[in-house]
């Protein structure tokens, strides 16, 4: 091979210039090397992985190569050429706009590009030449921008997005990248102006038009109350989750209007008409010719939803592909018109659902929320309004952001002129906690800074899980072991509710390794369970646990702790809930289904003693009292005995009766659904030997080998407990 | 490679020969087969990883002078812990589907793999390839994970893993 001093030699010492770089032809270099090397012979480096591999982009490469595809024409060219006319605009197409902005928003949310999507809108990225001639279209450009970034901000800070759920990338777009910029107000007057013109434009216009106007207004009122509702749920306080019910509860309101006067929907009832007036006078097609073509009728029908979703003035397909990275192009997929909408629908109920955390009080009421919630399958903007809305102290950023953005909004509130909300029709309760939520408190009630004012009450903490495992929440009271305990299971429950509210892919297989975190917890149960302190607060509380006299007996046998045992029964929670999730995503075989069930009904057997255990110790909820947390009285004065301290009295306060009663509910719900599962085992071998489900044939492995794959999990140290359950049992 | 010279011949399974990869040359191939019938793209980098580091887990399969089929498969070990096979990419040719040609290509790829002292066999498959799935199934592999819009077409897919029994110098060898 030529040594580096010859290639200007070898490749005739043409250099290009540009762009500041110096450019030189090697085509001839490499023809000499390719000449010189053997087959087979390559030149790599040892580093060279799959991830390099796969990572590596043929430019040039349709498949590959993002940019390849689609027109080469800049906006600029595309404007020129009057492809997003601003003058002349009907209602009718400002109203169709509007509509298509929306679809694609849906689509955005459900793993679009926003580059291939909501900003493959020339009137997007252009959004000023609407100013003059467009108002109307100019405020909804605006306001659909401004929820672009609420929803980004809302989904970076809820922290369970992933990138197979919802793509953030804005290199490029008329949206700042990083830091992410807060969502702010400032559209919400701009959008009240236009729905004011829209409604005085459709009192003097006549039908259709008055109808059209009448549309128009609706789609701006609705894109008003999802940025007020996003800007509440964002203050991540009381006040700011009720502003948010209000603008939820409007907007779904709004969404029927729009729904009702939807060209697309329309268009779609008279497609469907034809088709099936096409369909009749034809007479019936060969069902054999119908089932060959079902899956080309559907690709077919795709592709015409791809092309017909651009081709509302001013979208362009792959306007922005220079945008999209060096990397295979992912299939940009837009929703139909009738998908759009029912999304949109879903998603402002799922939005309401979230906010029903403001009513959650105590650690077992917010794991049935977040489990509630979690069986919705919501999109990932609700999952991860959901997850925001909860977080604690060990999502610091979430936190921060909740804070930063109540100063910001405090501020504008502050420079507001409070001008009264005259746009839409809210109950006179709910305007005020609108407005509030909107633009910040305007009676200046909020004089102290935002990081003083303390979380919520549902919020994953501290004070939530200290009252789950009847801890007082104050340090030192029940020993430095207990403390650590307490602060690990802070962490550990934030993971797992984080785990809970992903997509169900991603939440199976975070619960499977959320299994060491409750394992290394255990160990901390066992050492709090075992400390001399916490012995000590037990029986200042009264706890009815009897510790183990002496470590002789604590190692002797198994001594079910009541720290040690709340663990043991979340660790069985989780375990259960991982494989029951293998029946929603279909992982499993019908010849699988009895020794999941099985291994089920033996996970909620461990819940159900663990419950029952739990509630024969009757500690007191949270720990608390200030009875229960006194240390014993000092010793006398010279010639008095000390006088021991005398310990309260055993008060069944209304949450200790509260704790107990869930306690017994959980052992009685695990009772029943453990039944159930071995009813299920039962019938899954009657199958079997009826013939109907028969065991598979293996080739290069047995049953022992699928048994231990499927329950690996379960068996790998350092978790103890539950005892994992073998192949023989 | 271009079309069957006659798409209405019979191909039947006593008609096929399968052998293993025997270098640069087969690589033209291979490629072929590949960007004909899978839909994700792959570079030539991709290729070259497999081919140059594992040619001895590449099998192809031809119908008289005809490739009809390949499988392409990797073996190392897994986040330190097992020895891990993965079927990086299994072709069949259309008209050869149906005829047990895939199942014996894996078949094969499997049995070098546990030669090599593989623990473990796994690999992705798209949510919908019912074909794919009842092979592998048909295999003993079962459905470990599902991962969501895995492919760049948005499907989802399935992470299908096959355990393997350990030998006796596996069962006996001191754990890392």
């Amino acid at each position: 091979m030529e040594d580096r001093i010859g290639v200007s030699k070898v490749v005739g010492g043409s250099h290009m210039q540009g762009g500041g770089a110096s450019y030189v032809p090697i085509t001839g270099l490499l023809e000499r090397v390719r000449q010189d090397l053997p087959l087979g012979e390559m030149v790599h480096t040892d580093t060279f992985s799959l991830f390099e591999a796969m990572s590596a982009v043929e430019l040039g490469n349709v498949k590959m190569d993002a940019a390849m595809s689609g027109s080469c024409k800049s906006v600029e060219e595309l404007i020129q050429e009057g492809a997003a006319p601003v003058e002349g605009l009907t209602p009718a197409q400002t109203l169709l706009i509007m509509e298509r902005l929306l679809v694609m928003e849906a689509s955005w949310h459900n793993g679009a590009a926003l580059a291939q999507t909501v900003f493959a809108s020339l009137y997007m990225l252009r959004p000023d030449r609407l100013r003059d001639n467009s108002p109307l279209l100019h405020a909804y450009c605006e306001g659909v921008k401004a929820t672009c970034i609420a929803v980004r901000w809302l989904v970076m800070h809820g922290a369970v997005a992933e990138e197979e759920d919802i793509n953030c990338w804005v290199q490029g777009l008329p949206i700042p990248d990083m830091p992410v910029p807060l969502p702010d107000a400032r559209c919400l007057p701009l959008l009240d102006q236009a729905t004011q013109s829209a409604k005085g434009l459709a009192k003097g216009a006549t039908a259709p038009e008055a109808d059209v106007y009448k549309a128009i207004a609706a789609h701006l009122e609705f894109r008003r109350d999802l940025h007020g509702a996003l800007l509440g749920l964002g203050l991540k306080s009381e006040g700011g989750v009720v502003g948010a019910v209000a603008h939820l509860t409007s907007a779904q309101a709004r969404l029927q209007q729009v729904m009702g006067a939807s060209p697309g929907l329309q268009q779609q009832q008279r497609s469907i008409a034809d088709s099936q007036n096409g369909k009749d006078a034809s007479g019936a097609a060969s069902t054999q010719k119908e089932g060959q073509g079902c899956e080309a009728k559907q690709q077919q029908r795709q592709q015409q939803r791809q092309e017909s979703a651009f081709d509302a003035p001013g979208f362009v397909e792959n306007v922005n592909k220079y945008l999209l990275g060096p990397a295979p192009p992912r299939a940009a997929v837009v929703m139909s018109t009738e998908a759009a909408y029912a999304y949109l629908k879903s998603m402002l109920g799922h939005l309401q659902q979230a906010t029903d955390v403001m009513h959650v009080r105590g650690y077992r009421a917010l794991v049935q929320h977040i489990e509630r919630f979690a069986r919705l399958r919501a999109g990932v903007v609700a999952r991860s309004a959901a997850h925001y809305l909860i977080a604690g102290k060990a999502w610091g950023p979430a936190m921060a952001s909740a804070t930063a953005l109540r100063q910001a909004t405090e501020a504008e509130g502050a420079a507001a002129s409070g001008t009264p909300n005259n746009s839409s029709q809210p109950t006179p309760d709910n305007s005020k906690h609108r407005d509030q939520a909107a633009s910040g408190d305007k009676d200046g009630s909020s004089a102290n800074p935002a990081q003083d004012v303390p979380p919520p009450p549902w919020v994953l903490d501290r004070p939530i899980m200290s009252e789950a495992c009847a801890l007082p929440e104050a340090p030192g009271a029940a020993g430095p072991e207990a403390d650590l305990f307490l602060d690990q299971i802070v962490i550990a429950s934030s993971n797992w509710a984080q785990s809970m509210l992903l997509n169900s892919c991603r939440q199976r297989r975070r619960l499977r390794r959320g299994l060491d975190d409750w394992a290394n917890i255990y160990q901390h149960a066992l050492n709090a369970d075992m400390s001399e302190e916490f012995v000590a607060f037990t029986k200042r509380a009264q706890w009815a646990w009897t510790p183990p006299k002496d470590e002789v007996e604590a190692m002797n046998e198994f001594y079910p702790g009541p720290l040690s045992t709340w663990v043991e029964c979340q660790t069985a929670a989780s375990e259960a809930l991982h494989l029951l999730l293998g029946f929603e995503l279909d992982l499993y075989q019908p010849s699988e289904y009895a020794m999941v069930y099985w291994y089920c009904s033996v996970l909620l057997g461990v819940q159900r003693i663990t419950s029952q255990v739990m509630h024969s110790y009757r500690c007191p909820a949270g720990g608390a009292s200030k009875a229960s947390m006194a240390l014993p009285a000092k010793p006398g004065k010279k010639g008095n005995k000390g006088r021991a301290a005398t310990p309260p009295s055993p008060l069944p306060d209304a949450s200790t009766a509260r704790r107990q009663a869930g306690l017994i509910m959980d052992a009685v719900r695990t009772e029943l659904l453990s039944s159930m599962c071995l009813g299920l085992v039962r019938l899954q071998l009657a199958l079997k030997v009826a013939g109907i489900v028969p065991d598979p044939i293996l080739t290069f492995n047995s049953q022992r080998e699928r048994f231990d794959q499927r329950f690996a999990a379960f068996h790998t140290p350092p978790l103890v407990r539950p005892e994992p359950m073998g192949y023989g049992e | 490679m271009g079309a069957p010279s006659d798409d209405r011949q019979q191909v039947n399974q006593a008609s096929i020969s399968y052998r293993q990869y025997s270098g640069e040359q087969d690589l033209p191939i291979v490629m072929h087969l590949v960007d004909n019938e899978l839909s994700e793209p792959y570079s030539i980098f991709t290729y070259r990883y497999f081919l140059h580091y594992w040619p001895k887990l590449c099998f192809l399969a031809f119908s008289g002078d005809k490739p009809v089929g390949v499988v392409i498969c990797k073996l190392d070990r897994h986040r330190e812990q097992a020895m891990r096979g993965y079927v990086a990419m299994l072709v069949v040719d259309k008209l050869c589907r149906g005829k047990g040609v895939g199942s014996e290509l894996v078949r094969k790829s499997i049995q070098a793999m546990i030669e090599g002292k593989c623990e473990e066999v796994a690999l992705e498959a798209e949510v919908t390839n019912q074909g794919a799935l009842k092979l592998y199934q048909g295999l003993g592999f079962i459905r470990d994970k599902r991962l969501h819009r895995y492919y760049l077409n948005g499907v989802d897919a399935y992470r299908l893993k096959l355990l393997l029994p350990l030998s006796e110098g596996q069962e006996s060898a001191p754990t890392a």
